[in-house]
């Protein structure tokens, strides 16, 4: 009962917010600027369109139903912003803040760059969901950015703006010139909202879209991977894919992952990124000789695949969280914290490389 | 149905580390020493007694119950480490992560400093919790210290070792040198973890105790409060009381709430740490002007107090959280990279009224934290 007077409370005051304004005209995402997308085409709730991928496994497909990464764009002169959403089958864990799983993240360019705006706050249990994410702004034109859920299906994503306000956007999925693959660390577990998952803050910091294929806990270089990667178009692809296989599985799959990558993208840099330390290893002796050893395998697979593959890189240390030992939620995974010193240390790296390639800055 | 069989083999998952063979031998906690706990008392995790004082709010009451900041210490030789524990249910939030509301945090001393171990990682939803928090350590003695839930309840906790592994205990409170009083960012709300409030933070780094008295959203210098402070036995305060005020009541309460404490603390020192730059600042307006003013209003009165008492201080920035608009969770509370910040910043003037006052750390400045200085 507590509980309940509590969380009506908490309700409350959410909405007591809206209360002096008239209600706010909702508009459908779907009409909308998506970016930070693996495809151009497809169901623009989801990273991928996981029914054309048959083979890829169940959590695999479950995982990329998510609209992990991706963005929306608008541009508003609305003083305020507010969002509704409807999650489904999410999957909540205790060691992540709930908003980064499941809630909405807003960006909006000030002086060129994107500046943090506010946050869609979900319930902590519960798939119908609105909320305000910013009040009180003055009245000019603004670009805005509203990263969707890490870690949940999605559907009916409106936005809603004073009815007085304008508001304009452009129907269509933008390309992303850079595609991150990987683990849970590319994923974003244990950040504190969607926007701090590595590949979103380096979206930012270098002024082009990425598109995050981070699946939690299940990235090992199956075929099922490297077939679906194949398929996408982009200029380059960082790889966080040692992280989640074996020290066996690194040797025994590396080699045919990047062929079948190379089918379709002869010439793509690929840029594989070191795993990282786990501060599990800090007393756990077993841990830490398996992370060594993982270690290790990726050290020898990519001096060998180097040797005949002048496009692939390899960034090491790559997901580097520093080295206080105190930047993970739960011996693994990163806060917020260590995501900003893994983009610390790969931002300048890749800034070469897209040099080298001439991948643009928008 | 689908949720509660994902949950379930989460749960399954997790608890698969323990092997079905392994054998467990658990200890109550509360016959462990307790630190950074702001006062003695019979109730070991709760930061104050029940019915103390009964002039608190009943939220104040509610929330000084929670064992936030208050670490139980121990030594033992065990591979591994593992707990039982009981919460209430009631107050998970969507800015938080549960690890931090009602999970634990374990760290273990590595050449004379804390070194982060592990967590003990509670369920999404629920009120008892187990888990291994630590494995496959090699079987030297170890000082270990648990950090408890920041924001519910505690109403038991066991830890679990070995059997044959040897485990020592002095039991009893542990007095804290330093005693934090805030809002919710010296609560804690939105660190991922227990240990990375920044009074926890602090304390390691210091190698001193930091007991914990801060209370989110509610921290609004009443008479109260200054009741609890005035009666609780420490070197100094540090004071995080600008966060939850309006202007009006900051320039109302500090002077009866400075004086009440004075009551019975003539010359302790008293840290006062200017309020945080919202991030909810960047785009609304109201937000930004209401809290310029607050601001504002802290220095005015800062400056009139020091003037005539020379054992209150003013860190300013205090509560730092950086300039990148980053590090925050929801617009008010910081993730761990805001509250790394903030320690870091307000460590060296802490220190040096430590010094002043002759309150001595544990750990130099160099000595504190772990990794390369940048």
């Amino acid at each position: 009962m507590k509980r309940i007077i509590l969380s009506l409370l908490i309700g409350a005051s959410a909405v007591a917010g809206f209360a002096a304004d008239k209600k706010p005209k909702y508009h459908d995402i779907h009409d909308m600027t998506i970016v930070n997308r693996a495809e151009q085409q497809g169901n623009i709730l989801r990273r991928v369109d996981v029914e054309k991928y048959p083979d890829l496994s169940k959590t695999a497909a479950l995982y990329l139903s998510y609209p992990t990464g991706m963005a929306v764009r608008f541009n508003t002169n609305s003083d305020y912003i507010t969002a509704s959403w409807v999650l489904k089958d999410t999957l909540n864990a205790p060691n992540r803040c709930p908003i980064s799983g499941k809630g909405l993240d807003l960006y909006i360019k000030k002086d060129g760059k994107w500046l943090w705006a506010g946050v869609a706050r979900p319930k902590f249990t519960g798939d119908k969901n609105s909320y305000k994410i910013v009040q009180g702004m003055d009245r000019s034109m603004k670009e805005c950015m509203l990263y969707l859920p890490l870690f949940a299906e999605v559907s009916d994503v409106k936005i809603g703006v004073n009815p007085d306000a304008e508001i304009t956007y452009q129907k269509g999925i933008e390309r992303s010139p850079i595609i991150a693959v990987g683990s849970s660390y590319t994923h974003g577990t244990s950040t504190s909202r969607p926007a701090m998952a590595w590949p979103a803050q380096l979206s930012r910091r270098l002024g082009v879209n990425i598109a995050n294929i981070g699946t939690s806990g299940i990235q090992k270089m199956e075929p099922f991977y490297a077939h679906m990667i194949a398929g996408f178009d982009t200029d380059m692809f960082i790889l966080d894919t040692f992280s989640n296989p074996t020290a066996d599985e690194i040797r025994a799959r590396f080699k045919d992952f990047v062929k079948v990558i190379r089918a379709k993208h002869p010439n793509t840099p690929l840029v594989f990124l070191q795993t990282f330390y786990r501060e599990s290893g800090n007393f756990e002796l077993a841990k830490r000789k398996e992370e060594d050893d993982k270690r290790k395998a990726a050290d020898e697979v990519i001096a060998e695949a180097m040797k005949s593959d002048k496009n692939i890189y390899y960034l090491k240390p790559g997901l580097y969280a520093g080295d206080d030992h105190e930047s993970t939620c739960d011996g693994t995974h990163p806060s917020d914290l260590g995501y900003q010193r893994a983009v610390d240390n790969i931002e300048p790296q890749v800034r070469k490389l897209m040099k080298k390639y001439h991948i643009l800055s928008r | 149905m689908k949720k509660f069989l994902l949950t379930l083999l989460m749960v399954l998952i997790s608890a698969s580390g323990a092997s079905a063979a392994k054998k467990v031998k658990y200890y109550n906690a509360a016959d462990m020493s307790v630190v950074c706990k702001p006062q003695p008392g019979k109730d070991i995790y709760s930061r104050v007694d029940a019915g103390k004082y009964p002039q608190l709010s009943p939220k104040a009451a509610y929330y000084l119950s929670f064992p936030t900041g208050i670490a139980v210490r121990f030594k033992t030789n065990s591979k591994f480490i593992d707990a039982k524990w009981e919460t209430n249910d009631s107050l998970n939030h969507s800015n938080c992560s549960p690890v931090a509301v009602k999970g634990l945090d374990i760290y273990i001393k590595k050449d004379g400093k804390w070194m982060f171990a592990g967590i003990g990682k509670p369920r999404y939803t629920g009120k008892k919790h187990s888990g291994n928090m630590v494995a496959n350590m090699d079987t030297t003695m170890k000082e270990c210290m648990v950090y408890l839930p920041t924001f519910m309840e505690l109403y038991k906790l066991e830890i679990g070792v070995d059997p044959e592994a040897k485990m020592e205990y002095k039991p009893g409170y542990v007095r804290a040198p330093i005693v934090a009083v805030g809002s919710s960012f010296t609560h804690g709300v939105s660190a991922s973890r227990p240990g990375m409030a920044w009074p926890a933070q602090l304390s390691r780094r210091l190698g001193l105790d930091v007991a914990n008295y801060g209370t989110s959203g509610i921290q609004k210098m009443e008479t109260f409060y200054a009741d609890v402070l005035a009666d609780t036995d420490a070197d100094m305060f540090v004071l995080d009381c600008f966060s939850n005020p309006t202007p009006e009541e900051i320039h109302q309460r500090i002077a009866p709430f400075v004086e009440i404490i004075r009551r019975k603390h003539p010359n302790t020192p008293l840290v006062f740490l200017q309020t945080f730059t919202r991030e909810t600042d960047n785009f609304d307006l109201g937000k930004r002007n209401f809290e310029a003013k607050k601001r504002k209003a802290a220095e005015e009165e800062m400056a009139k107090l020091m003037t005539k008492d020379k054992h209150i201080y003013f860190i300013n920035p205090g509560l730092y959280a950086g300039d990148d608009h980053e590090s925050s969770a929801d617009g008010v509370h910081p993730t761990d990279m805001g509250y790394q910040r903030a320690v870091l910043n307000m460590e060296p003037h802490i220190r040096k009224i430590m010094a002043k006052y002759g309150i001595k750390p544990g750990l130099s400045a160099k000595e504190a934290g772990w990794g390369k200085k940048k």
